[in-house]
């Protein structure tokens, strides 16, 4: 089976006279329909990697595949058209006038068709649960609705891996829970789209399907969640956290109380507990 | 920002729900109706008055009050002032024995009533000419505008000129004038909260305070466009690609109507300055019809 995205040998550095290399050698993958979270102190470099995924850098040296395409200029468009991308400040990405439009946005690059355009505004607005603020300017929105705006504008795309970098860092709680769920929703509409969350949240991480740490252009970690965040002082060591949830089930084991590996919310333990 | 001269107001009037493209027409045909020579003074006062008229029947029906114009007058007095010094104090040509004096000084320097005159007459057309930007700019959103210059620009893609990209750019910033006002109110809250002061003292030290608020909004201007610019990456954006348009303009009955409306007061107007201009005696209406003799 082919891999969604395959990384060799990546190196990238924005000053190359400084010497100051921002990705050093990274090699990984992800499978189809995966979902992987990016996590890193801040300068780790994983900004930078989301761009050079999705060509908006160009790597010194090394190669990417994106579902088997190579990321080079000759490919633009066929990667345009594979990859997208959901940028921090929500303010910076809102491209159009109106909510419509801002969706319509990368459907006009596409030269589609209004009539099918009209259709994919209104179906992908109403799946981020903005179809009642069409005609509404961005300075009437709040963080968290230009933010779904613009992951509608992703996915009305129909794009097969969606990077999203740190897409929930600039909102406040309510918007980040908001994000958090339509990102539940879209995985379960569609299985098959590959997922790349770049991303300070700890906790979020911990509900991925494989989590990798970098830390100074480096991958650190990689694994699955439960066994990248199993060793607590290698990760607070690199100033990162542990998930809250593992947190406290660390110190129910050390108190003697077994958790299963399968918890992995608040709700499941607290049920897990009370029905002890 | 809400009484903000020229904002857009969103009403659902007649004149809001015009084409752009109309609106933009009318705009342009009715300053240059406001330019046409008209014969002598009280005939262009008369034929202007016309105009302001239809102008001030316009407004209300796009629910602006014609009294808003004269809150941003204000800022024209010195304009009208200095104009006032400039068409009084020079002469008036070279022949002089066609004017009629107001004051004569005992050295024999004269101020001629055409004087004020004039300057009425430009001051009357710029008031008129501010009037008609308003109703377009209240009436019509930012955008909208922007889509009629678009269909206005279309010759030029025939000479393959990138008028795309020119719409795009006034779309932009159009797009980021609140997001940046916002962010400039947020960098002088917290100048303001480091101890600057942007209201009081002279003006080299108002310029020098200005500059504690445009160093970091150029600064951060820079930082949003390199984003917006990875952001349009992204969605695919290709400036001499080919694209389609989400919104497009649709000319309904009542444009025609509009458009039907403007060409019959262009006509009217432009009848009136061949009239003034070819006929003898038209050029003075108070004397042809009244016997006034005006100048």
């Amino acid at each position: 089976m082919s891999k969604a995205l395959e990384v060799r040998n990546l190196n990238f550095s924005y000053d190359s006279q400084e010497g100051v290399q921002t990705i050093k050698n990274i090699s990984f993958s992800v499978e189809k329909g995966e979902y992987v979270a990016l996590i890193g102190h801040n300068g780790s470099g994983k900004s930078t990697l989301a761009k050079l995924l999705a060509y908006l850098l160009e790597p010194q040296s090394g190669e990417i595949f994106v579902n088997d395409i190579k990321v080079c200029e000759k490919n633009i468009r066929t990667l345009r058209e594979t990859i997208g991308v959901v940028f921090q400040n929500p303010d910076n990405q809102f491209i159009g006038s109106t909510v419509e439009g801002d969706i319509a946005f990368g459907l006009e690059n596409r030269a589609i068709k209004r009539d099918k355009m009209i259709e994919l505004v209104k179906k992908y607005s109403k799946l981020v649960g903005m179809d009642k603020f069409l005609n509404k300017s961005p300075e009437e929105l709040s963080g968290g609705q230009k933010q779904r705006v613009a992951i509608a504008g992703i996915l009305a795309l129909g794009l097969k891996i969606i990077i999203f970098d740190e897409a929930t860092s600039m909102l406040d709680p309510e918007g980040v829970e908001d994000i958090k769920h339509l990102v539940h929703e879209m995985k379960k509409e569609n299985p098959a789209l590959t997922f790349i969350s770049i991303t300070h949240d700890i906790e979020e991480a911990y509900l991925s399907d494989r989590v990798i740490i970098l830390n100074g252009g480096e991958i650190m970690l990689e694994g699955k969640p439960e066994d990248v965040f199993a060793d607590e002082n290698k990760i607070t060591s690199i100033g990162l956290d542990i998930p809250f949830v593992l947190k406290i089930k660390n110190r129910l084991s050390e108190s003697g109380m077994a958790i299963p590996k399968e918890i992995k919310t608040i709700e499941e333990l607290s049920d897990f507990i009370c029905g002890k | 920002m809400s009484n903000v001269f020229g904002k857009y107001t969103p009403y659902n009037t007649i004149i809001h729900r015009l084409d752009p493209r109309i609106k933009f027409f009318a705009l342009i045909a009715l300053m240059v109706m406001c330019f046409l020579p008209y014969g002598n003074y009280a005939n262009r006062f008369i034929i202007l008055g016309i105009l302001a008229l239809i102008i001030v029947v316009i407004m209300i029906a796009g629910k602006i009050s014609p009294l808003s114009i004269f809150s941003s007058l204000k800022s024209l007095w010195v304009m009208m002032i200095f104009l006032l010094i400039i068409f009084v104090f020079v002469q008036q040509g070279v022949d002089t024995s066609s004017l009629h004096p107001m004051i004569v000084f005992s050295n024999g320097y004269t101020i001629y009533w055409e004087g004020l005159f004039q300057t009425l007459h430009v001051f009357f057309r710029l008031i008129l000419m501010l009037c008609l930007t308003l109703i377009l700019t209240s009436t019509t959103t930012p955008m909208d505008i922007t889509y009629a210059l678009d269909w206005y620009l279309y010759p030029l893609k025939l000479v393959k000129f990138p008028t795309q990209i020119i719409t795009m750019i006034i779309s932009l910033a159009l797009r980021f004038i609140p997001t940046l006002l916002d962010e400039s109110q947020k960098i002088m809250k917290a100048q303001k909260s480091r101890g600057v002061d942007y209201n009081r003292g002279f003006l080299a030290t108002k310029i020098k305070s200005i500059t504690t608020l445009i160093v970091p909004l150029l600064v951060s201007c820079f930082s949003r466009s390199v984003e917006l610019s990875l952001a349009m990456d992204a969605r695919g954006y290709d400036p001499y690609g080919k694209r389609t348009s989400y919104k497009i303009l649709k000319f309904h009955t009542r444009d025609t109507v509009s458009l039907i409306i403007t060409l019959l007061i262009m006509a009217l107007f432009i009848t009136l300055c061949a009239l003034c201009v070819y006929y003898p005696g038209f050029d003075n209406f108070l004397k042809l019809f009244f016997g006034v003799d005006a100048f």
